[in-house]
């Protein structure tokens, strides 16, 4: 546990200088994201939605900051990947001795701080701008919690393709062609996806509505099993990155 | 002690298999400066690699003190320059770098930073302390790696080339370090080409050729081992000479003839040869360490062929 703390430590501060060496990427991030929702809305307008209902746009606007949530889970740690190995430090991280999962899964911890103040910044002015109203309560800190360590389970997945296949666009395109819709439609077919069910049920706190005990315990078995099959598998492709000598390479 | 026990590799992909090594083992002690030796792809980078836990080996072990890779403070015990080109957080500066780097491995903060004004004064890089990583010249990116590498202030450190693209003072300079922690008691294990600098530093010598050590002997045994079977022969004009078995080379005049032997006897084969070409002398020779390793190397080659 120390050993973690002293990474989260690390990382958090290295995290923190890149991010206010870069600030105008923080605030053309929240600029971009914002009209991303708009052009969003209006493709929802033109295929028949309405849009003065504030129920749909509130649905819409959820699934659409939780999808940029986890697409940067889903993202984060293979772009991690690359990067480190394109910059030579992926090898730095192996001689630190912490072991690669355990310093990935930190770094998408630590830099998340960002990420989220960009979410709560977009929710409150776009929620604000569309006159909607939501409620919030405690539960949805391990809600959302939940719901971002099973993107990282898929984060982990997706960085395990990256770790053997090192140039994984097309792949990294299609995971966010299936998470993205899946998390924005809130579809009960598709309920069984990853993170649909932690999606539904942060929508139903956000509008107030209970959540009954047996859908927390299924979304905590849910990210339980997501999460562990994606540290399996990233073990794994480390492994066997070291044994075919790829570790480290671009 | 660093301890490299029988490790043999194959790296196997869909079109080939390269054997890269075959049963390699050597050793560090503390103190020790071991100079791993070879031509291009005889396996030196994948010793390295492999001690560093980034190849796993098919068979044979590591262990540093003991401590075998994946036990906790394996790593604590060692550092390593695997590539001066690629070593910086692009986005950090040299400073924030080398803190990082300590922090990461656990030092405190105020230590930490303590620690990384030390190798920036020590290494001539404080006043670029605070430049982006991405604007240092390539010579001083390889020192930053030197220094992220022993930042830690580890009892064993790899170095894979830590002189490659360094002008003469900065070299000097990280040379002068090596031996200074060599002094200190660390062990360091080094590749390069550069025999010279092998030749200025180290206190042993193995020497790599496809995939095996074929030497693994203490510098000095190993160059009075080849001084005792090294010859200069001066003829009286310029010769033709006959099919030598051994390494030899005639300079350009053609009349000196340098020659290393595998045993002192055959200097009577050598003369058989000659004869009857006009002797001016026979003499006895130093050698380098280039003569050595070009001797091994050859003699490795003309085995397998």
């Amino acid at each position: 546990m120390r050993r973690l703390v002293i990474l989260f430590s690390a990382e958090a501060w290295r995290a923190w200088l890149e991010e206010v060496r870069y600030p105008l990427q923080f605030v053309m991030g929240l600029v971009f994201m914002g009209l991303i929702f708009f052009l969003l809305k209006g493709v929802a307008q033109l295929s028949g939605v309405s849009s003065s209902n504030p129920d749909t746009i509130f649905r819409l606007l959820v699934g659409y900051l939780l999808g940029l949530l986890a697409i940067s889970a889903l993202g984060g740690i293979a772009a991690q990947v690359s990067r480190e190995a394109k910059s030579g430090t992926l090898e730095n991280m192996v001689l630190s001795g912490h072991g690669l999962t355990a310093f990935f899964v930190t770094q998408a911890l630590a830099r998340l701080a960002p990420i989220l103040l960009n979410t709560v910044i977009l929710f409150l002015v776009l929620t604000n701008h569309n006159k909607i109203n939501f409620s919030l309560s405690w539960e949805m800190l391990p809600a959302i919690g939940l719901f971002y360590i099973a993107a990282l389970g898929l984060g982990l997945v997706v960085g395990a393709v990256a770790l053997l296949f090192k140039e994984i666009r097309t792949f990294f395109m299609l995971a966010q062609l299936l998470v993205f819709p899946a998390v924005i439609a809130n579809l009960p077919q598709l309920e069984w996806f990853p993170l649909v069910l932690g999606a539904s049920v942060i929508r139903d706190l956000l509008q107030g509505s209970a959540v009954e005990a047996y859908w927390w315990i299924l979304l905590l078995a849910e990210t339980t099993a997501v999460f562990c099959i994606g540290v399996l598998l990233f073990e794994l492709a480390d492994r066997e990155a070291r044994k075919r000598g790829l570790l480290g390479h671009e | 002690m660093l301890k490299v026990d029988s490790i043999s590799k194959t790296f196997r992909s869909l079109r080939n298999v390269v054997r890269a090594l075959t049963g390699v083992s050597l050793e560090v002690k503390p103190g020790e400066i071991v100079a791993l030796l070879g031509r291009n792809g005889s396996g030196k980078t994948t010793t390295i690699r492999t001690v560093c836990g980034l190849v796993i080996p098919d068979e044979g072990s590591v262990s540093i003190n003991g401590l075998r890779f994946g036990q906790p403070n394996y790593m604590a015990q060692l550092g390593a320059l695997i590539d001066t080109n690629r070593v910086l957080f692009p986005r950090l500066s040299p400073f924030e770098n080398l803190v990082y780097t300590c922090a990461v491995r656990g030092m405190r903060r105020p230590k930490a930073r303590e620690r990384a004004k030390y190798l920036l004064d020590l290494l001539g890089l404080w006043e670029k302390r605070n430049a982006p990583a991405q604007t240092l010249s390539k010579g001083m990116v390889s020192k930053m790696a030197f220094a992220v590498a022993i930042a830690h202030d580890p009892p064993f450190v790899l170095l894979d080339e830590p002189t490659l693209g360094l002008d003469i003072d900065a070299a000097e300079v990280l040379e002068a370090q090596i031996l200074g922690m060599a002094k200190a008691g660390k062990g360091i294990l080094l590749t390069t080409h550069q025999l010279e600098v092998a030749e200025r530093l180290c206190t042993r010598v193995a020497i790599l050729s496809g995939g095996r050590i074929v030497v693994d002997k203490a510098k000095e045994e190993l160059l009075e081992m080849f001084d005792l079977q090294s010859y200069r022969v001066t003829f009286k004009e310029p010769v033709g000479l006959p099919e030598l078995p051994f390494q030899h080379t005639l300079d350009e005049s053609g009349r000196v003839l340098e020659v290393i032997l595998d045993y002192p006897e055959q200097l009577y084969e050598l003369m058989r040869r000659l004869h009857p070409r006009p002797l001016r002398s026979i003499e006895k020779r130093e050698v380098e360490l280039a003569e050595i390793f070009r001797s091994y190397t050859a003699r490795k080659e003309s085995h397998s062929a």
